[in-house]
């Protein structure tokens, strides 16, 4: 699909991260979204406030399986997986049975091959369930062993979700409230890329939309963002013509004028043209006027 | 009552360094000047190459830095850029585009300068090539160039290289928006900056822009 850059983007698929406390409610609070499957790795269901279709004690081959399955996926939009820090794991275990040298059994850790071949596996997944438009929430324990509490992720996979997660969110109690914090600060990761801020979790039933009522917040910003985008693009475009046709002075000057209405991010991004131009109409009126 | 001018990039240092040096120490790493490494040469060979499109430059051919320098840059790191680069995107981006933001407090007007690697509708793109793993979250540059601009969201095209043979490893993509988190943070660091001044009485050695951010403040008025 060829999209023109003034186009606005179609936002189709959501990953988020939820980690926090145990026993707060981050799977229950994650099967909320819509129609989603859970990838119960850590065995999360049983404490849940209700049940979903789930794949239990899965393996790092019958959760690949599943996921590339069209027909299958095709009954859900979201995927939970509980834990990624388990998923990674079990690709593991995976890769140190199919490629034992890139494990070291003494010290049961990859070797830096095996990190990579981890991390791939672990992006490959992501991907082609956001390709298939599969919105995405994973789920992490918390690390508190540090100032800064971070997800419970194996090292080169927490950088894969840093980098690839559209939201982040750190669920905590605070004040007696279960709170998702999407904001980052000194003491938690965060991603707040559709401006949710905190947000007080009410009680989760089986009825409860709260994670679907997220991503689609997240969606409607970005959907928002992306047309105000494309509007600016289009703007870009016509001033781009007006400036090429300007031909005096006073003529770019009215087009400049109009530019600076349009704000200081469309003004920035048509300065050096406006500048370009300005020096092409003063050397034709220099040499005019002799 | 003074004008305080600053790049972006000083303002980032103030504030990493302010719990690690004393006085002096911060000075001069605010007002000397380093020459650059190898790494930042090589950082700064692939960012005016991606600016100019040289995406299919040839392997081993040498890349004169602003007409001077020379470096080989491993042609797959371009390649990648381009990649990012796709569909338009480049065609339509603004480079190198040189912005101001002000803050007032106390007796002083700060004015941070900066210039950002592109921007495209309501996107700012920052460029980097780097031998570490990359994460930029914390990084004053991007909230403070979000609010020169007025922008929503920085996206950072990061390509990770080896550390000595700088040969690209993998490209990066992290995504940061303005938050009003990231607003205060900008708001707070320069606050921080001017009290630091003013205490010290170092207003002496924050007062000349150079002239091509001194052409950005006649009210943005190229007619003037």
């Amino acid at each position: 699909m060829r999209t023109r850059s003034t186009d606005a983007l179609p936002v189709s698929s959501t990953i988020v991260l939820i980690y926090g406390q145990p026993g707060i409610g981050k799977t229950s609070l994650a099967i909320t979204a819509a129609t989603p499957i859970l990838i119960d790795a850590d065995n999360g269901q049983g404490r849940a406030a209700f049940r979903v279709d789930a794949e239990t004690q899965p393996t790092w081959q019958s959760v690949a399986a599943l996921l590339s399955d069209r027909d299958e996926m095709s009954m859900y939009n979201t995927v939970v997986i509980d834990t990624v820090g388990r998923l990674a794991e079990l690709a593991m275990e995976y890769i140190a049975a199919k490629y034992p040298r890139m494990y070291n059994s003494e010290t049961y850790k990859p070797s830096q091959e095996g990190y990579g071949m981890l991390k791939g596996l672990m992006g490959g997944v992501l991907r082609s369930l956001r390709d298939m438009g599969k919105d995405v929430v994973l789920i992490a324990h918390e690390n508190d062993d540090d100032e800064c509490r971070e997800p419970k992720i194996t090292g080169s996979t927490a950088a894969l979700v840093k980098e690839i997660a559209d939201l982040i969110g750190y669920y905590s109690l605070v004040d007696g409230r279960r709170v998702v914090d999407f904001r980052p600060s000194s003491s938690h990761w965060g991603k707040d890329s559709a401006g949710l801020g905190a947000m007080e979790i009410a009680p989760i039933t089986a009825s409860s939309t709260t994670m679907a009522d997220m991503i689609a917040a997240y969606k409607a910003h970005q959907a928002k963002v992306s047309a105000a985008s494309a509007e600016v693009m289009e703007a870009i475009e016509r001033y781009k013509e007006a400036i090429a046709s300007a031909d005096s002075l006073n003529a770019l000057k009215a087009v400049y004028d109009a530019i600076r209405k349009e704000g200081v991010a469309v003004e920035a991004q048509l300065r050096h043209l406006v500048t370009k131009r300005k020096e092409v109409l003063a050397k034709e009126a220099e040499v005019q006027n002799g | 009552m003074a004008n305080l001018w600053l790049r972006v990039t000083q303002l980032d240092t103030f504030v990493n360094w302010t719990s690690g040096l004393d006085t002096v120490g911060i000075l001069d790493k605010l007002t000397s000047y380093t020459p650059p490494t190898y790494a930042m040469q090589y950082g700064t060979a692939v960012g005016e190459m991606v600016e100019r499109g040289l995406f299919d430059w040839p392997e081993g051919e040498p890349y004169l830095i602003q007409g001077r320098t020379k470096v080989v840059v491993d042609t797959a790191i371009l390649r990648a850029f381009g990649e990012l680069y796709r569909g338009g995107l480049w065609a339509a981006a603004a480079f190198e585009v040189p912005g101001l933001y002000k803050l007032a407090s106390g007796a002083h007007t700060l004015t941070l300068t900066g210039t950002a690697d592109a921007i495209s509708g309501l996107t700012l793109y920052e460029h980097k090539t780097t031998h570490k793993t990359p994460d930029y979250t914390d990084s004053l540059q991007w909230q403070v160039y979000l609010e020169m601009f007025q922008l929503p969201v920085v996206a950072y095209y990061i390509a990770e290289v080896t550390e000595t043979a700088r040969k690209f490893k993998e490209m990066h993509q992290q995504t940061f928006w303005r938050t009003p988190e990231s607003t205060a943070n900008v708001e707070l660091a320069c606050r921080m900056f001017i009290d630091w001044v003013t205490r010290n009485k170092f207003e002496g050695y924050f007062t000349t822009p150079s002239k091509k951010y001194l052409s950005l403040t006649t009210d943005g008025s190229l007619f003037d």
